[in-house]
């Protein structure tokens, strides 16, 4: 790396000359060179990128995006609530509006499998081979924040696929199940609406699909992340997701933990973390806690309060020992606890 | 960590410039990283070039600030209207070098969130060409410059990269016919709070648009990858209003329109006695063009119009229900503002106990007042007169020098016009010559369809003589509606140190359209009110700043009796340059009537008194 930066310098500084000859001297390779290259994959996904309107249900958006797959109308997307009216309508990239029925779901990679009665000539065929690794520039096109309507382009980000990597981190206060590979993007996907968009090689290639917003309650911080598209093609063909098989297997360390307690119901999110009853041979009993103990911190965060409690029980690890405080009397004790998993 | 990230940098522009080649475990040969350096090196150049017209402005109280751009060596700066709405009606702005300089507000246009104020302290500020913003495309990389989170200490700009991501995007307003984003660029550079006002450059290094604001819906107010530039065409449309000092409304046609069965249709107007219902715009009638744009939907259309200022001479098609099509052109009418008038909030009263206000929030309480007063104004109309005849210097000043390369160039000379006169379909049916010195004096000679006549003006009247030998005195208001004279005054008299001030006090008047291009319209009013306009576009083809004499009229709409004269084609002769074709027009589709078209345009050495004197017997056409 080093001498790789050296040999950087020394040329920084001949090309200072060289590079004003070469983007002042011929404007239209110029403007080749600095605007042009990412139009061709900009044409290549528009076409193949939709637009899909639905009900929206509470603060959830109504409205997300989807790729083409087949040439007689069939469109992958993310598994939005948007699909669970009536009314689901695909506008394609020329303004022509569909309905929309709703083939397969997979709840575990968050995918659902759309068709409409409309030829589509222009579409991604799904292949096993990467288009992309890590380092490559991609595109992502999407309807975020709805800012497309109708025959309106789609909006089109640029980024760099940073890594293939599996979702062992996501399990931090998210609710999501997955946990097979994707690819982390440096762009920011994680908007309103872009689930199910088009990620391209700058030749316009596919290389994923923008997924389903995950994020993190504790840190209120979101993953821009794309399906690859070889499990889109698994998808297609109907095969189960890899993570489904992962999940199920015994090593799977997805399943929620439990200790075993039941708060004080006092009504409202804000009452304060008082255990009602601690169920027999559970992780709580074992370590001792007893009914009336306030909790006062679990795992090194502190507890005010019974959303507190549930949020930081979210980000425990079954099998894995931490630390619970709790105020009994008037003193506080401290108890390591092993969770267990979810039943 | 910095090294991973040069080498995503590395690996990623390897890819754009050899799309086969794949980074990872390759070494880079020397002739791609000879390309990828170049790529590099000519982005750093953009920036280099442009990064000194950038502002970052504050306000005189502490706390906030907001990003702007310089596009004229004077000190104007584009900004946001939601800018200066905060930071008050003047401030303190920072450029690349590192100092601080005084600014004013000059004019503000709620409507489509644009300001400009000026930067007090030099003539020669590093300034940024405006680009023209219809041939940004979707996938151009895109360059914000600014001051996000009021982030500099030494006043540099941030500058981040990134690619446009639609274009023609319409965000709509907060209300009240305010901060309405129509036909905006849409682009993923990080725009963050404090941006707001900042430039977006291409790589030619032009002003694109004003970055003024972003989806931060539901997001916290930081970058979610969509941020929205005002497009520097419509920029160009309110410019001149906004230097005028005025309050800016935007237009509306005062009707609505619908997409309908693939048409657009024209379903309500807003008000009655509505002007293009007197032009022959009924319901039901199919909207085909607007402003050169043919229509294909609503969206579209209202995109268009919000780019306008009122009072621009819009060209609208139009359908009529028994296939009519019907070419209007009309001044749109402004779109009020329905806000309620800034109140000044005097600072809290804290625990019941009536505190006496610190200085600080005195002063800051003081400029909402000034601030009210300027958003309670009746829009268009010019706040500041005196500020608004200082920018109108600077408007001469680039027309003066859009005709001369140097002053010493002209000054003692005589510039002898050889035309021919052309009827609308151009038959040629007379001739003329022009003789004009350098200091705004001219003899017109005319022999047109048979008959001959001169017009003199030597310095302090203007003169007529008919072919009978008759001599007449032209009042000036005569002078004005004759346009002879106004082919050559308009012309001449720029070359004076205060132009157009035998007819008045001149003034910046407002926007206006052109020779089909945005321009400022300047008017001269005298002690008896009487006026006269003179139009400069303010643009050249490539979107440069070239304030250039374009028209010229007694009338607003140059459709009274005397109708005005156009100046286009302008050639360079011996370091003049000079309009070769003047055409004369009527109405605001500005219809030609004649022209007149220079066969030779020459300098010649010394001004011969006698040619600028009517009493001498005629002297003999060349």
């Amino acid at each position: 790396m080093r001498h790789h930066l050296k040999r950087s310098i020394a040329h920084w500084i001949i090309l200072v000359a060289l590079a004003a000859t070469i983007f002042v001297g011929d404007d239209s390779l110029a403007d080749e060179r600095l605007n042009g290259f990412l139009k061709k994959a900009v044409d290549i996904a528009q076409p193949k990128t939709v637009k899909i309107f639905g009900a929206s249900v509470g603060r959830v958006e109504g409205y997300g995006t989807g790729i083409i797959v087949s040439n007689d109308g069939h469109i992958i997307t993310g598994n939005g609530v948007y699909l669970n009216g009536y009314s689901t309508r695909v506008t394609l990239n020329n303004g022509e509006t569909y309905p929309v029925k709703v083939i397969r779901r997979d709840s575990n990679l968050q995918l659902a499998l759309l068709k409409i009665d409309a030829s589509t000539p222009d579409f991604f065929e799904l292949g096993e081979t990467p288009a992309a690794e890590k380092g490559d520039w991609v595109i992502a096109v999407s309807n975020a924040f709805k800012v497309a309507e109708r025959a309106e382009p789609l909006s089109v980000t640029l980024g760099i696929l940073s890594l293939e990597t599996k979702m062992t981190a996501k399990r931090r206060g998210t609710e999501v199940i997955y946990d097979g590979p994707l690819y982390l993007i440096d762009c920011i996907t994680s908007n309103p609406g872009a689930a199910g968009g088009a990620v391209v090689t700058a030749d316009g290639e596919l290389v994923g699909m923008i997924g389903k917003l995950i994020e993190s309650k504790e840190t209120n911080t979101r993953m821009n992340y794309a399906v690859p598209e070889k499990l889109l093609a698994r998808f297609l063909a109907g095969k189960p997701s890899e993570s489904t098989q992962a999940s199920t297997s015994p090593k799977g360390n997805s399943k929620p933990a439990d200790l075993g307690i039941t708060l004080f119901s006092l009504g409202g999110r804000k009452s304060p973390a008082f255990v009602d009853r601690v169920r027999r041979g559970s992780a709580a009993k074992k370590a001792g806690i007893r009914s009336d103990d306030l909790i006062v911190t679990l795992a090194g965060q502190t507890i005010s309060n019974s959303t507190d409690y549930k949020s930081v029980l979210a980000t425990l690890i079954p099998g894995e020992k931490t630390v619970i405080v709790v105020k009994r009397r008037n003193s506080l004790e401290r108890f390591d606890i092993v969770p267990d998993e979810k039943k | 960590m910095r090294n991973f990230f040069q080498f995503l940098i590395v690996m990623g522009l390897l890819q754009i410039l050899t799309s086969q080649v794949r980074g990872q475990g390759k070494e880079v040969s020397d002739e791609e990283m000879k390309l990828i350096l170049a790529a590099e090196n000519a982005r750093i150049a953009a920036v280099d070039k442009v990064i000194g017209s950038v502002v970052a402005i504050y306000g005189d109280v502490r706390g906030g600030g907001g990003s702007g751009v310089i596009f004229d060596p004077s000190g104007l700066v584009l900004t946001n209207h939601h800018v200066v709405a905060g930071a008050g009606v003047s401030g303190w702005g920072g450029i690349a070098d590192g100092n601080l300089y005084r600014w004013q507000l000059v004019g503000t246009d709620p409507g489509g969130d644009v300001a400009i104020i000026r930067l007090i302290g030099r003539d020669d500020f590093p300034f940024s060409p405006l680009g023209n913003s219809d041939e940004v495309r979707v996938g151009d990389w895109a360059m914000a410059m600014g001051n996000p989170f009021v982030l500099t200490e030494d006043q540099k700009p941030t500058v981040t990269l990134g690619i446009v991501s639609g274009v023609e995007r319409y965000q709509p307003g907060a209300g009240g016919n305010q901060l309405v984003y129509g036909n905006c660029i849409q682009v993923d550079s990080s725009i963050n709070p404090g941006n707001s006002g900042g430039p977006l450059f291409n790589m030619q290094g032009e002003i694109v648009g004003i970055n003024g604001r972003g989806s931060f819906l539901a997001r916290g107010r930081v970058n979610v990858g969509l941020g929205y530039a005002i497009s520097s065409n419509q920029l160009k449309n309110f410019i001149p209003d906004l230097m005028a000092t005025k309050l800016v409304e935007h237009g509306t046609l005062d009707a609505r329109f619908a997409n309908r069965g693939g048409k657009v249709v024209c379903e309500a107007f807003y008000n009655e006695g509505v002007e293009i219902v007197n032009q022959g715009l009924e319901l039901g009638d199919e909207l085909l063009e607007f402003e050169g744009y043919p229509i294909t939907s609503n969206d579209q259309f209202t995109n268009l119009i919000s780019t306008l200022p009122e009072t621009w001479p819009a060209h609208v098609v139009f359908k009529k229900a028994d296939g009519e099509i019907k070419d209007v052109n009309i001044r749109l009418v402004g779109l009020p503002y329905k806000m309620k008038p800034p109140r000044a909030r005097p600072p809290a009263k804290k625990g019941g106990k009536k505190k006496e206000p610190t200085p600080e929030q005195k002063r800051a309480l003081e400029k909402q007042k000034m601030m009210a007063k300027v958003l309670t104004t009746k829009a268009g109309t010019i706040r500041d007169l005196k500020m608004n005849r200082e920018n109108c210097k600077i408007v001469t000043s680039h027309m003066n020098r859009s005709l001369v390369s140097s002053l010493n160039a002209v000054s003692g000379k005589t510039i002898v016009i050889n035309d021919k006169i052309l009827s609308a379909d151009q038959a040629p049916i007379g001739t003329q010559v022009i003789r004009i010195s350098s200091d705004g004096r001219f003899r017109i000679q005319i022999t047109e369809e048979g008959i001959s006549k001169e017009f003199v003006f030597d310095g302090t009247d203007f003169w007529k003589q008919a072919e009978n030998g008759e001599i007449q005195k032209l009042t000036f208001l005569r002078a004005r509606l004759t346009p002879e004279i106004v082919q050559v005054v308009a012309y001449a008299d720029l070359l004076k140190e205060s132009p157009y001030a035998i007819f008045g006090d001149l003034q910046i008047d407002g926007g206006d359209k052109s020779q089909n291009s945005p321009s400022f319209r300047l008017k001269t009013i005298d002690a008896k009110s009487d006026w006269f306009y003179v139009w400069a576009t303010i643009f050249d083809e490539n979107g440069d700043l070239d304030i250039r004499l374009s028209k010229a009229s007694a009338d607003l709409n140059a459709d009274g009796t005397s109708g005005g004269v156009c100046f286009t084609d302008w050639n360079d002769h011996q370091g003049i340059h000079f309009p070769n074709r003047r055409d004369f027009i009527a109405g605001l589709n500005e219809t030609l009537i004649k022209s007149a078209v220079a066969d030779r345009v020459e300098l010649v050495d010394g001004i011969d008194a006698d040619v600028f004197t009517i009493a001498k017997t005629p002297i003999e056409g060349k």
